[in-house]
């Protein structure tokens, strides 16, 4: 793959010069104020000072930069809202953002066939108000509303439906390195809509799909939506063992009684009392200070929320399914009362998340410096890791340490993930942090079968595939051949 | 957050932002773009997140003090909307707001000598040299009429700063008004500033020394009522007077709009019979956000007869800044852009009037509206003066 160099001075001036005469002078920025900004993000990964910020508003505009890039051998990184706690965000030193958030129009919702073709920049607020509008609705993930759709689906979700419909991507327009613009699903014939994702020809879309930015720059996809139908509920069920959760979520939603659960830690959900509270500061409750492993006397070890929609009747007859379903498995319901009385800001949280298509923001994230453990693996894989990693991770001595984990395509693979909120100026816990998640990755490869959710930079995960890495960089010398995307993030 | 701060103060704190973009956003589900910077210019630099990163870029030293930064962290208008919807920075010791970072970094701007040209540097000048930038000799020039004029009385209008054009036609129509309710009050105005102006700006240094000066005048006053017309200094007042002063007690302080819904409900103001008449109303920063007031403006106005109030899209906690206070020269169209966003609102509601609270409100969208129009926004003051009947007994 071609080599990059980094622009000299009056190199930078030419290209600037060259950029903006080719999609206008407002859309490209070189001021170091700006530059500064875009060059590192909350997580660990060092700071690196872009050359020009770009930002685009058409297709057009992302062919033309990225013609300039492939010219003068720039690395290109990409962004849609540019909400990555991971690094994923952040630049080649000396390279060009490709910010598309002024990409952000909602250019059909499509309610016959139940799909919307949104630009990049849309976030999932706008999204999901204008959805609700003309009764529809998305996968919500537990991200902020100023997240973008196409920044999360592109990375796999895991939102508010994953149990039954794992991906919401249908069709995608991308521009490829070199200037090229394509569609992968259905709209590549002429007459066509994007509702279907591949056939007869190869899926596509699977390329650009946890591809972090190296393969092309998706500037319009079209997206699942569900009806949002007569009845929507949320059900909660309290276990006091995460396997007796995991396996009331599998039986639930294989005798299709839900459209969605997910199985909630009792640190996770107990810090959602400190955003509900009306104190703007409140306390963090002692009780988050304890083993995670043991909730104080009557706390629900793990609360299920069970999302169903449907008739009204059909509610009526899967609520009683899910009480039978949690007896069976050694749990309980949680009725609404009980929940207003002990758990009212996971009450308020859950409501707007499943049946607002809004997510609340916690403020726990005030509290520390955000850092998380993602895997997937078997349901029965991740009933044997969940103790061993929330122990490890509570070795830490960071508290609380919450996980909240899914089932994904009707319990095939159960998705899980851990939150920790280290001190942001302790460097050294930080960095002792940051070890002990990749070891414990390294760990549940190894010991559980479990394969990490998402790409970190520098991490060795793809290489460590073997013949799947060669396949995917010949594909990454085919279509990037002077290594132009994201070259810096270590995938390749 | 104390005016002895430091940027350092706040690294802990702005260490945590996630980019999670909502300071830009009204709340759900509006969604609307809130933040006027980033409405003006959607890139990231230019949200309250993207002003949190450059001072995050400079603690950890990777960028230096420049002028347009200066010019940048100026044109903020300060508005205050991200500081409801961001609750991740607040949260950490010393539980700092966007906008009183945003201040902070103006301060330390100041300290290094990057001030913008113009009209701040003007304000530096002659608060250096006089410690206030404004003239004190204009404040004799208000005059209470003798029939409500009363030094004894419990109320006490506080009239800093009512000599602008803009404002002085706010404080006649006020007089003008206490006559027609027949309350008796006092005045207090020394012609200077109550403080805002210097806070906003980040002329810290100087502040103190004023607040101070301003304070021994007023705690005379501890047991009278304050009551206020510019939500800036009503602001002010009760919400960092208390940071900056280590003997405040506190004051008690009203608000012009409540006065007036007490003056309808108690039979001492009546509404005229006018032409009917559509109107909405803006809510400005310093009085909702600020203060939290914002159905005592509405209440008032349905009062008055024939009146019928038009809600804008964006309005309360909602509501888009008028951009009035943004002084820097980043975007040098930006306070005038600003407005014409927020009346593009009003056009849309097909109202008469517009209504607001704030003189600095009023004087720039009077400013960027066609010669012909002007006369379509009004303060709320002037509009119930003008609808209200004189007194008969």
């Amino acid at each position: 793959m071609g080599s990059i160099a980094k622009l000299n001075e009056k190199e930078k001036v030419l290209v600037c010069q060259e950029l903006r005469e080719a999609i206008g002078s407002n859309k490209v920025k070189d001021d170091e104020n700006v530059l500064a900004t875009y060059g590192f993000d909350s997580s660990r990964v060092l700071f690196q000072k872009p050359s020009f910020v770009v930002l685009p508003e058409n297709t057009e505009d992302v062919k033309q930069v990225l013609k300039i890039a492939n010219r003068h051998i720039i690395p290109v990184t990409v962004m849609s809202g540019g909400v990555n706690i991971v690094g994923l965000c952040i630049p080649a030193d000396g390279g060009i953002v490709l910010d598309l958030r002024r990409m952000d129009k909602i250019i059909e919702i499509n309610t016959d066939s139940g799909y919307a073709v949104i630009e990049p920049g849309v976030i999932f607020d706008k999204f999901t108000a204008a959805l609700a509008e003309k009764g529809f609705r998305c996968q919500v993930p537990t991200s902020p509303g100023g997240s973008t759709p196409l920044g999360n689906y592109l990375m796999r979700p895991s939102g508010s439906l994953t149990t039954r419909h794992l991906d919401p991507i249908l069709d995608l327009e991308v521009v490829s390195p070199n200037g090229i613009v394509m569609s992968t699903g259905s709209s590549h014939f002429p007459s066509a809509g994007g509702s279907m994702r591949y056939g007869p020809f190869p899926d596509l879309a699977g390329l650009f799909c946890c591809s972090y930015g190296t393969l092309g720059v998706v500037t319009k996809a079209t997206v699942r939506i569900y009806p949002i139908n007569e009845s929507n509920r949320v059900v909660l069920a309290a276990f006091d063992s995460y396997e007796s959760s995991s396996k009331y979520t599998k039986d639930i939603i294989n005798h299709n009684i839900c459209e969605h659960c997910l199985i909630w830690s009792w640190q996770l959900y107990r810090t959602y009392e400190i955003t509900y509270s009306t104190d703007w500061v409140p306390e963090v409750p002692l009780e988050l200070m304890g083993n995670p492993l043991k909730p104080p006397k009557g706390i629900p070890y793990n609360v299920v929320t069970t999302l169903m929609s449907g008739y009204e009747e059909a509610m009526i007859v899967n609520e009683k399914l899910c009480e039978k379903v949690a007896r069976k498995y050694g749990g309980r319901i949680i009725s609404r009362k009980e929940a207003e009385d002990i758990m009212p800001g996971a009450l308020y949280q859950w409501e707007q998340h499943y049946l607002g298509y809004h997510q609340v923001m916690s403020k726990t994230f005030g509290t520390g410096r955000y850092m998380a453990y993602l895997v997937m693996a078997e349901p029965q894989a991740i009933c044997h890791l969940e103790p061993w990693a929330v122990k490890k991770l509570a070795s830490l001595g960071v508290a609380p340490v919450g996980y909240y984990s899914m089932p994904f395509d009707f319990g095939r693979s159960m998705f899980f993930r851990m939150f920790i909120y280290p001190d942001p100026q302790n460097e050294e816990l930080l960095s002792k942090t940051a070890a002990t998640l990749e070891e414990m990755h390294q760990e549940a490869m190894r010991r559980y079968g479990a394969i990490p959710f998402r790409y970190r930079p520098g991490l060795p995960w793809l290489k460590q595939t073997g013949e799947y890495y060669h396949f995917l960089k010949k594909v990454k010398q085919e279509v990037d051949p002077n290594n132009v995307l994201n070259p810096h993030l270590g995938l390749f | 957050m104390k005016i002895t701060a430091t940027l350092e103060d706040v690294h802990r704190a702005v260490s945590l932002c996630l980019r999670c973009n909502m300071c830009s956003y009204a709340k759900w589900p509006d969604n609307s773009l809130l933040c006027p910077l980033y409405a003006y210019d959607q890139c990231y630099t230019y949200s309250p997140g993207g002003l949190v990163y450059l001072v995050r870029a400079l603690l950890e030293g990777w960028i230096d003090y420049n002028p347009s930064m200066a010019e940048l962290a100026f044109t903020c208008a300060g508005c205050g909307a991200c500081d409801e919807l961001c609750k991740i920075i607040p949260f950490p010791d010393p539980h700092a707001h966007l906008s009183e970072i945003v201040r902070l970094l103006r301060h330390q701007l100041v300290k290094q000598g990057l001030i913008p040209d113009g009209k701040i540097r003007g304000i530096y000048k002659k608060v250096q040299e006089k410690g206030d930038y404004l003239d004190g000799t204009q404040g004799v020039n208000l005059e209470i009429p003798q029939k409500i004029k009363d030094d004894s009385a419990n109320m006490v209008l506080f009239a800093e700063c009512f000599h602008t054009n803009t404002q002085r036609e706010i404080y006649e129509s006020a007089l003008r008004l206490l006559e027609k309710i027949g309350k008796p009050i006092s005045l207090f105005s020394d012609g200077g500033c109550c403080g805002s102006t210097l806070y906003d700006l980040g002329f810290w240094e100087q502040l103190g020394k004023l607040v101070e000066a301003k304070w021994e005048k007023m705690k005379d006053l501890e047991d009278k009522e304050f009551l206020f017309i510019n939500p800036h200094c009503q602001e002010f007042v009760v919400r960092r007077y208390p940071e900056i002063l280590p003997d405040y007690k506190g004051v008690k302080s009203r608000h012009f709009s409540e006065f007036l819904i007490d003056a309808f409900k108690e039979g001492n103001l009546k509404s005229r019979k006018l032409d009917k008449v559509k109107v909405t109303y803006h809510d400005p920063c310093y009085l909702g956000r600020g203060l939290g007031i914002y159905d005592a403006p509405r209440e008032v106005l349905a009062f008055l007869d024939g009146v019928e109030v038009i809600e804008m899209k964006g309005n309360k906690a909602n509501s888009l800044c008028c951009g009035a206070r943004a002084k820097g020269n980043y975007f040098s169209d930006f306070s005038e852009k600003t407005a014409q966003r927020r009346l593009d609102a009003f056009w849309a509601t097909e109202a008469d009037l517009l209504i607001t609270a704030c003189p600095y409100c009023k004087e720039i969208f009077q400013k960027v509206l066609p010669t012909e129009d002007k006369g379509r926004v009004k303060d709320l003051i002037e509009f119930v003066d003008e609808r209200t009947m004189e007194r008969t007994s």
